[in-house]
């Protein structure tokens, strides 16, 4: 298999955030990972402290130029989570009130319920500071960086019409925003139609399409707003919705638009169900959106099985880093944010070969 | 196994060298590898162009730092590479460091300090790679730690992973490049992903003579 991806995400020294998440599973499993950090971390912003420096979009667009140069600019896949940058950003210029350097102070984060995603954590500390009146943070109008992914990514479609572009859309969950609300419209209108393959949660779905869900017929047809907005394969990756098998499940849906032999389209739809995991984990989305990638590529007809295979590899991964967790936390103690890095080296097998194990419905 | 190693060493976004040559063949033995990356370039200097951004050592310190305030600081290994001066048009290097702590104990039950030496004979290949040396560094880690005792062995197993990952690099630059054609520095880049068994699990086609 010769197949390349450009991976544009977070670095942490330690821990699996970002294209420390994405690249050592897409690489057990074949594919080349052409990795661009465009932020350098010490470990991410759910542990008392982080520190590090950020990528300009002028530094992306040099990186990218050498690969231009070099005429190694061919892709099949380009796998980012702008959100994640984007919200970094804005605190950049809030705290470090030195933009140019890039260099960030050491602040004290409190780890939040429910919420994934390492800038998340931190933006949404901060916003609940801000609005008690206790920071005066300046938010940065500068899209920037955003808009040069988009630049780069109609580029590489340009050498190669077949690139498929997969996006995790990060920008809240659970009824709380994690980036400035003038990033929104940079996601919606330049971002999402570009893409090929989205992984919002439900919230962000919602925000997207400007409707909400609140039944599976909904569902449906939120998924049908985003295709018609670019993305021929969504999945919503989480949901409120009533699961069937219980409360210790959560609800994910996907869809597909599949053009036939005869040039109609058809769309697949599926639903499955989750078990929940009573933790905080960081890391998943991303590596979320990067077995997506693996299990679509090898099944790109067949979102059903792309989907168990990838939802599988979630939960095996998972159970391994809670029970290891739980192991070096100590009986009735929480563990920390570095006792819940994920597992990802110790899972390596499940991630080549994943045991399903939950069943998709087809809608 | 639960070993942890900080690499220091420099990112490339596309190939194979520094951190990108020691990560992944390290992940797939069970290594934990934290990795900071000195510098984040395009590509390796061999190619036509490159570009990027290097790392002040004042940065270095501030990534250390976070990693110390978490109290996370705990490693088994330290390896770095080639550290370069602060300048994207000046290829000087400011000083080179190459060393893989790899705590082998050679010392007897009776406390007496024993010295294992050996010599290998290794093929020569026609043709100039990057990133060979970081892997070497790398994988002469992973196997003195899985064989603490036996240079021997931990040297063959190395240059045995280095010769079948070589060896399916040069077959596939040759095939890309085409007959009586050189290969270009991108089609020699190390064909890491495609070695992962012989990386998991080296069958040792070269031997150490004890000397």
């Amino acid at each position: 298999m010769e197949c390349r991806v450009l991976s544009i995400q977070s670095h942490v020294v330690r821990g699996y955030v970002g294209n420390k998440s994405a690249s050592f599973p897409l690489q057990v499993l074949g594919f080349e990972v052409d990795s661009i950090n465009s932020v350098q971390f010490s470990n991410h912003t759910g542990y008392s402290h982080w520190k590090g420096q950020v990528l300009t979009a002028d530094e992306l667009h040099v990186l990218y130029e050498g690969i231009k140069l070099n005429n190694v600019n061919h892709y099949d896949y380009v796998l980012t989570a702008p959100g994640d940058h984007r919200g970094h950003m804005v605190i950049v210029a809030g705290l470090a009130r030195a933009p140019q350097t890039g260099m960030l102070c050491s602040i004290e984060c409190v780890s939040e319920r429910g919420v994934s995603g390492a800038w998340a954590l931190l933006y949404h500390h901060l916003e609940r500071r801000r609005k008690r009146g206790k920071h005066r943070i300046g938010y940065t109008r500068d899209t920037s960086f955003l808009e040069m992914v988009v630049d780069i990514v109609q580029e590489l479609k340009r050498a190669n019409p077949n690139l498929v572009y997969v996006c995790d859309p990060v920008l809240g969950d659970h009824g709380s925003m994690y980036v400035p609300q003038n990033l929104h419209p940079v996601y919606k209108n330049k971002v999402v139609p570009v893409a090929d393959i989205i992984t919002p949660n439900q919230f962000e779905a919602e925000l997207l399409t400007g409707k909400n869900i609140s039944t599976e017929k909904e569902a449906v047809e939120v998924m049908d707003l985003l295709h018609k907005m670019g993305p021929d394969t969504v999945v919503i990756t989480s949901s409120d919705l009533p699961p069937r098998l219980g409360d210790r499940f959560l609800v994910s849906f996907g869809s597909q638009r599949i053009l036939m032999p005869d040039g109609t389209r058809t769309t697949q739809r599926i639903r499955i169900e989750v078990p929940k995991v009573d933790a905080v984990f960081v890391g998943t989305g991303d590596l979320f959106a990067a077995m997506l990638l693996a299990w679509t590529h090898h099944y790109p007809t067949d979102l059903k099985t792309a989907c168990e295979k990838t939802f599988s590899v979630m939960h095996h991964v998972i159970q391994r880093t809670i029970s290891y967790a739980h192991e070096m936390a100590g009986p009735g103690r929480r563990p920390s944010p570095a006792q819940l890095e994920l597992r990802m080296v110790q899972s390596k097998a499940d991630i080549e070969d994943p045991a399903i194990v939950m069943e998709a419905t087809v809608l | 196994m639960d070993c942890r190693v900080l690499s220091v060493q420099s990112h490339v976004v596309r190939g194979y060298v520094g951190n990108k040559s020691a990560s992944f063949p390290l992940q797939v033995l069970g290594f934990e590898v934290d990795t900071i990356n000195s510098v984040q370039f395009s590509n390796h200097t061999g190619y036509e162009h490159w570009k990027g951004q290097v790392l002040t050592a004042d940065e270095l310190h501030v990534l250390y730092e976070g990693i110390k305030l978490n109290n996370v600081n705990q490693y088994d290994y330290v390896l770095t590479g080639m550290i370069f001066e602060r300048s994207l048009f000046s290829k000087t290097q400011a000083f080179e460091a190459v060393s893989a702590n790899a705590a082998s104990n050679d010392a007897r039950a009776n406390g007496t300090m024993v010295t294992q030496q050996i010599r290998m004979d290794i093929p020569r290949v026609d043709a100039v790679f990057v990133g060979t040396g970081d892997l070497f560094a790398a994988m002469l880690l992973a196997w003195t730690h899985l064989h603490p005792n036996d240079l021997k062995t931990a040297c063959e197993k190395t240059a045995s992973v280095l010769h079948h990952v070589i060896k399916r690099t040069i077959t596939y630059a040759k095939e890309v490049a085409g007959p009586n054609r050189k290969p270009s520095p991108a089609q020699l880049e190390l064909r890491m992903v495609q070695s992962k068994a012989d990386i998991e699990d080296p069958a040792v086609v070269l031997n150490a003579v004890v000397l």
